[in-house]
């Protein structure tokens, strides 16, 4: 901080012998007032502009930034505060080649500010300029810049062909970005070509973050590389999937985002938030909906059906009383609220709504899953059951209606049910990891091992192949932990695993 | 500028001589970082000058522009070179825009201007019958019916049209031979894919656009041109020549229909053989869908390769605005790369072809991405324009949101285009700003073709602008330089676009491709042009023809600072 004391005076002296003695209009608020020259008012000046600068930056004024910089008499402000507000901000628009003018006249004055080098190395970069950037970056992270300074460079370094200063800003900051790291360990490894290390660092990269585009891109044209072909292309394809839904999702993003948004764009967000599972970005998407327009019962509806996919059965039910203060007989707020109903235990509730909810038409086949999976979970497995049959007429392809159905006959106890229930799944859901678990179980309850063997070996392989982390796979464990047979199925997987890894 | 210190300050003429090797087919030396790229000096004249009007060339685009902000009033701007009289000057067909609302007046028709011999042209558009007056954007050139004059092909926002030539006038004949496909077409080629010698043509669609379907976008608050997401996508169509007049649309059976929901934004396309394995093979860029490469099988069908050949997004795995196309051997080692435009803070894209490993994204280390992140790139090609024997590049520029300064104050619709010079190793290196005044003016550039229209031996640049003047910009660099242009003709008459020629000379071998119309919406010269100064004698050149023939010419034939005709046996 002293030295921006410091530079901050230099500058404000320079302002002075430029200017000479004169008048100067600020521009805070409109209003206009005289100053004095003497370099403390002229610092002060300058402070209060960059303090005003960084409301405007604040309020995504971006503009507003510029114009203010533009009115200063003389040119560009000598502030290096001020400087740094109209490099952030004309690299907000998209003009990093002004933001590196600015940045550098900003370091010139202070040349240790590390915001101030970073947003340079980070302007540098956006300009495809990695050579260039490698040295404010160096500075930035010397001045004491955080992690995300040392991770852009070690991007840097990579594309500056610097492959090993690089590796050693990637392991300084493996903790605080640990998908980011991996992606790059994996670009740093390929471009010395080490394939398997890339390949593997990929990997990783997605097991943390599946819907990292550029490593699911990155891993499939590795695998390419290495000749594995089929996986390669594998890995390709859901990449083109992912790559379909990141265009649509930044669209629809960009809609919902803008000035003029409406409840049409928050619910196409939503939509499409859901396609890859993201219920918490869909939550926001519907509450703008909402927020937008209050009696939109396919919001209201759409928030509750998300809350309780996230187990948030109290904002959940929040959702539903407000759909049906609009409607009381909307079908889509009585069937969830007849789920909640039979969550909490009220099965006469939960029967008034069905009757409410099915007056009006037929359901589909996730809303008798829906309503299925909650009587299970209450115990009502005859029920449920009828639900989850109901839904696989509707849909049979319907992989929850599968999979909740094998477990409970699991449960009860029907294990030639249960194994005939996952094989019609498996037929329509071949690479489903959880239905190969399943008919495990059951082979295993009829006393077939090798049987079980092989299903649970091809379980941990499209798991392996599915990128499913080991905190999901834990996760699964445990849910399946009170199925008859499961603790010795567990054992039997984790040796298939271990064998498995000896292998590979 | 590349912002960078000048490490080696070195004129024209010695970097010929540096970077001639870059023409060999041996492995490369790792390339330097694409910031150290070293500029070349100012040179005492400018490389290339714009002469259009003074040389009578004095269209105007008229993009029709309404306020509504209408998608196609920002697109348009084709254009190209052809010989449509037979004379052996190169003339010009530019595509015009005009009203797009049926209230909007009268249309406007495309222009024809023929080449007087002497370096100017006039306009014979009135009986010619080549004034098409759809709302055209682009178009491709080429003998259809085997009579030995070239036939043109234009792409409107509603139906597309054949205009057969009949010995110097033309006739609409889009009905009969069935290719007036009315979907929003963009850029178009011919090529014989099948090898049986006729011409077949390649028609890439945009959006699902009508004016019915218009759209009202904004931008940070400002009504904008949308952004393609706004609409669907239109399967591009394929038209198989029968050799009778009549074209099929073999779209489907062959293996290239690619429709749904993200899919097929097409704007540019070039035929060119991509695995030289003599079977011409198709790329197409897409607006912010995947682009696709459809691997010519020889049978008459298609595989989509784009993606295992690592063509389809870029190296962070995304889609991005891809508009126009450029295909040659940057690098030197024998097989064609490809260099696409996109919009600024993207980076255009340099694809290198490895040959049998595919496609490496080298936009950074090429100097691509930092020349190019800053513009919205539309017509693009690689020329040889100092005859130095390595292929240089051209881009032109322009933005596609007309009030874009609106909404980032930093960008403009009009936008300067840029000449960028191969200084080795697969490396290209901006030096716009030091080759002329050209360089300095602003418009939105569209299509942008290349051919010796002037006869001096280099290759010369049209640049169609939307909404603006065509420009011409005369070679002043190649001259006097030593260069060989091939004209190659198949059997049966046409040209051959997408066979390669393999040159060798004073033990360096270059590799050149005939190509048909590629860029954005436009069409060049097809000769195979060679730069060859500094190059020792010529030793070998071997032409290999579409269909996998190949034949091996008398390098007596060959003399330098000559057009040499040859006809396939």
């Amino acid at each position: 901080m002293k030295a921006r004391t410091a530079s901050g005076r230099a500058g404000a002296a320079r302002w002075v012998v430029a200017g000479g003695v004169g008048l100067l209009l600020a521009l805070l608020g409109g209003a206009g007032w005289l100053l004095a020259t003497s370099p403390a008012r002229d610092e002060a000046a300058g402070e209060a502009v960059a303090g005003r600068m960084r409301e405007l930056f604040a309020a995504g004024d971006y503009a507003g930034v510029l114009a203010l910089a533009a009115s200063r008499p003389g040119g560009a402000p000598r502030d290096p505060e001020a400087l740094r507000w109209t490099g952030h901000a004309h690299y907000q628009l998209n003009a990093p080649e002004a933001a590196v003018t600015a940045l550098e006249a900003a370091r010139r004055i202070d040349p240790d500010r590390p915001d101030v080098l970073e947003l340079l190395g980070r302007a540098q970069l956006a300009l495809s300029r990695d050579a260039l950037a490698v040295e404010p970056l160096e500075q930035a992270v010397a001045a004491g810049a955080g992690d995300g300074a040392r991770l852009l460079l070690a991007r840097a370094l990579l594309g500056a062909d610097r492959p090993a200063e690089a590796a050693a800003h990637l392991d300084a900051v493996a903790a605080a970005f640990p998908v980011e790291v991996a992606f790059e360990r994996g670009r740093l490894a390929r471009a010395t070509g080490d394939l398997e290390g890339a390949a593997r660092s990929f990997r990783r990269a997605l097991t943390l973050d599946r819907t990292h585009l550029a490593a699911t891109y990155a891993l499939g044209q590795t695998l390419q590389r290495l000749g594995r072909r089929e996986e390669g292309l594998e890995m390709l394809e859901r990449h083109a999937e992912l790559a379909r839904w990141h265009d649509a999702h930044e669209f629809a993003y960009r809609n919902s985002h803008s000035p003029g948004a409406n409840f049409v764009n928050h619910m196409e967000l939503a939509a499409v938030e859901l396609q890859q599972e993201r219920w918490e970005a869909a939550v926001e998407a519907y509450q703008r909906a909402l927020t937008d327009r209050s009696n939109l019962i396919d919001a209201s509806n759409g928030l509750a059906r998300t809350l309780l996919h996230l187990g948030r059965r109290g904002p959940a039910t929040q959702a539903v009383q407000h759909s049906l203060s609009l409607d009381p007989r909307d079908p889509g707020a009585c069937h969830l609220a007849a789920v909640l109903a039979i969550l909490q235990g009220d099965r006469a509730a939960a029967d008034r709504y069905v009757t409410l909810s099915r007056r009006s038409g037929r359901w589909s086949a996730e809303q008798h899953v829906l309503l299925g999976e909650a009587l299970l979970r209450r115990g009502h497995g005859e029920d449920a059951r009828q639900e989850l049959e109901a839904a696989l007429r509707r849909d049979p392809r319907q992989l929850e209606a599968h999979l909740l159905l094998a477990r409970a006959l699991l449960a009860a106890g029907e294990a030639a049910a249960a194994a005939e229930r996952a094989r019609e799944g498996l037929v329509a859901h071949p690479r489903s990891a959880e239905l190969h678990w399943l008919k495990a179980l059951a082979e295993l309850s009829a006393g077939r091992r090798a049987e079980a063997r092989e299903l649970l070996a091809a379980a941990a392989r499209l798991e392996r192949e599915a990128l499913t982390t080991e905190e999901e796979i834990e996760e699964r464990l445990r849910s399946l932990g009170e199925l008859p047979g499961a603790p010795e199925a567990i054992a039997l997987y984790r040796a298939v695993r271990a064998e498995d890894a000896t292998t590979r | 500028m590349l912002g960078v210190p000048h490490r080696n300050r070195v004129g024209l003429v010695a970097l010929g001589l540096v970077t001639s090797c870059s023409g060999s087919s041996e492995p490369l030396a790792a390339p330097a970082p694409a910031d150290s790229i070293p500029v070349v000096d100012a040179p005492a004249e400018p490389l290339l000058v714009e002469v259009a009007e003074r040389v009578g060339l004095d269209f105007v685009h008229d993009r029709g522009a309404t306020g509504k902000k209408y998608f196609p009033e920002t697109m348009g701007g084709g254009g190209g070179f052809l010989d449509y009289d037979g004379d052996g000057h190169l003339d010009v067909y530019l595509v015009q825009g005009g009203p797009l609302e049926p209230s909007g007046g009268e249309p406007l028709p495309n222009r024809l201007y023929r080449n007087r011999g002497d370096g100017t042209f006039e306009d014979v558009t009135e009986g010619s019958g080549a004034g098409d007056t759809g709302y055209g954007m682009g178009c491709a050139f080429g003998d259809v019916d085997g009579d030995g004059w070239v036939d043109v092909y234009v792409t409107n926002f509603g139906r597309n049209t054949l205009l057969r030539n009949r010995g110097g006038t033309f006739e609409d004949v889009t009905a009969v031979a069935g290719v007036g496909d009315t979907g929003w077409g963009a850029s178009c080629a011919f090529a014989d894919y099948d090898a049986d010698g006729d011409l077949d043509l390649y028609v890439v669609n945009y959006l699902d656009f009508t004016l019915a379907t218009h759209r009202f976008c904004k931008e940070k608050g400002h009504h904008v041109y949308c952004h393609p997401d706004a609409y669907d996508g239109v399967p591009d169509v394929l038209y198989r020549n029968e050799g009778d007049g009549r074209f099929v649309d073999v779209t489907r059976e062959a293996g290239v229909y690619v429709g749904g929901r993200g899919e097929a934004k097409g704007l540019g396309c070039v035929w060119f053989d991509h695995d030289r394995d003599g079977w011409l093979d198709l790329y197409v860029s897409n607006d912010s869908t995947r682009n696709f490469l459809f691997r010519n099988r020889g049978d008459g069908s298609f595989e989509e390769i784009g993606i295992p050949a690592g063509v389809a997004y870029n190296e962070w795995g995304q889609t991005e605005a891809g508009m126009g196309v450029a295909v040659g051997d940057v690098d030197g080692n024998g097989f064609d790369d490809l260099l696409i435009t996109h919009l600024d803070m993207e980076t255009n894209t340099l694809y290198r072809n490895a040959g049998p490993g595919g496609f490496e994204d080298r936009t950074k280390a090429s100097g691509v991405g930092s020349a190019s992140v800053r513009w919205v790139g539309f017509g693009v090609g690689f020329l040889d324009f100092d005859h130095d024997g390595d292929l240089d590049a051209y881009v032109a520029n322009g933005h596609i949101i007309d009030n874009i300064a609106d909404i980032y104050p930093g960008s403009t619709y009009e936008q300067r285009d840029q000449l960028l010079e191969n200084v080795g190793g697969g490396r290209l290196a901006d030096v716009s700003e030091r080759a002329g005044p050209w360089f300095a003016e602003l418009r939105a550039g569209r299509g942008t073709a290349f051919g010796d229209y002037d006869e001096d031996g280099d290759l010369d640049v049209l640049v169609m602008n939307c909404g603006g003047p065509v420009a011409l910009l005369r070679n002043e660099v190649g001259q006097d330089r030593d260069w060989l242009a091939l004209s190659l003709q198949t059997a049966t008459g046409q040209a051959a676009y997408g066979a390669r020629v393999e040159l060798k000379a004073g033990g360096v071998t270059l590799h050149r491709s005939c190509l048909g119309a590629s860029s954005y919406l436009a069409q060049g010269d097809p000769r195979v042009h060679f730069g060859l100064q500094g190059l020792g004698e010529i030793e070998s050149a071997v032409v290999h023809w579409p269909g996998g023939e190949a034949q091996e010419l008398d390098v007596s034939t060959l003399r330098r600072r000559t057009v040499v005709h040859v006809r396939q046996r």
